[in-house]
């Protein structure tokens, strides 16, 4: 129970809260997208790092070798990682259409210049 | 018979094809129909299933034959097939009124589109349904979330926008929450199938990762569903708002 064999969760946690602190405290969406990302990312070392086993090699079956390394989670987070790709593709376009309908990408003004409108029928596109 | 054994995949498949089918096609006409009669295919499949599942009995599909705990399992019993029937049912009793709506709210060019989007959120309604792999429940999640994000974000209304980017990181967090519980539950088990998940789960039920896992569970899923009332000062997300 050293140090290094807790350093993978380490890294996995401050990654997570990092990311989900830039999603709550910055206004700006572009900022927000990233944070999304870095917590996103935290998930991907939770799932990869302990598949790794200190002197395991590939998962092929030979005479010689007694430990191998899981290679699920890698598969697992592969699928992961294009999930978050898509997300993030889908959360830039929508950020681009805020830009063209608001002119700003910073949250605050957004929420101020929909505050005049009244409920339910805002200014069309 | 050999056909019919292959309903619980083709259960998720058509409405997936139909999807790019009906972004290739082009004419919103065309569209409607390829998903409208994708849809209906889905609530046949949806009763064939429950009748058979409906004495007890439990469909088991090995996707790519890989038998059920290495390989990813569907599995159709008594609870799922009643809830492929309504959600295949809801999805192909509502479609075809869609028409005229659809026509008010949405620019021509849009139609084929929605309907792709249509048709994707449908397969990942009915995916998270019939899979017993704990993964495949958090990659159907995210094919019925973004197709959802996009329907919200085709409001006319502005402020549909910032409901569908509101909508989009709520929901990404609830999503990846789900999929550190269920790699913690990975981890402590070995498995990812469900019912083999459940079997194992007793042997390590009151350890610290299991009960870590649940809690993320729980705030990822509540996170996903709070997400349907957005309480962030920005418009209820609807995917289309009344015309004026």
């Amino acid at each position: 129970m050293s140090f290094w064999s807790h350093f993978s969760y380490a890294i996995t946690i401050f990654l997570m809260v990092a990311g989900l602190y830039i999603v709550i405290a910055r206004g700006n969406l572009i900022k927000k997208l990233v944070g999304l990302g870095v917590f996103q990312t935290s998930v991907y070392m939770l799932y990869i790092a302990p598949g790794k086993l200190i002197g395991g090699t590939a998962p092929i079956i030979d005479a010689n070798f007694k430990v191998y390394s899981n290679p699920l989670p890698h598969v697992l987070i592969l699928t992961a990682i294009v999930v978050g790709v898509a997300t993030l593709a889908l959360g830039l376009a929508l950020v681009v259409r805020i830009r063209e309908a608001y002119d700003t990408i910073e949250e605050d003004d957004i929420l101020a210049s929909d505050e005049g409108e009244p409920g339910g029928d805002g200014q069309r596109r | 018979m050999s056909f019919s054994q292959h309903f619980p995949a083709l259960q998720v498949v058509i409405p997936l094809v139909a999807a790019p089918l009906a972004v290739l096609v082009r004419r919103g006409a065309l569209a409607f129909l390829v998903v409208t009669g994708a849809a209906w295919a889905a609530f046949a499949i949806a009763l064939a299933l429950w009748l058979v599942a409906r004495d007890g009995a439990t469909v088991s599909y090995a996707i790519g034959s890989w038998p059920p705990p290495w390989g990813i399992e569907y599995r159709v019993d008594r609870l799922s097939s009643f809830v492929l029937l309504i959600v295949a049912g809801m999805a192909a009793i509502t479609l075809p009124y869609s028409r005229a709506s659809i026509e008010r709210e949405i620019p021509q060019e849009l139609h084929n589109l929605f309907y792709a989007m249509f048709a994707l959120c449908l397969t990942g309604l009915l995916g998270i349904t019939i899979t017993g792999d704990a993964f495949n429940i958090f990659v159907f999640l995210e094919i019925s979330s973004l197709s959802t994000y996009v329907l919200i974000a085709l409001g006319r209304d502005r402020r549909a926008l910032v409901a569908s980017y509101q909508y989009l990181v709520m929901g990404t967090i609830g999503a990846t929450f789900i999929v550190i519980g269920i790699g913690l539950l990975y981890l402590m088990t070995g498995t990812l199938n469900l019912a083999d998940m459940g079997r194992r789960l007793g042997e390590v039920r009151e350890t610290r990762p299991v009960l870590a896992a649940l809690a993320f569970l729980t705030v990822g899923i509540s996170l996903k569903l709070r997400c349907s009332r957005c309480t962030c000062g920005c418009p209820t997300p609807t995917p289309m708002p009344h015309p004026p």
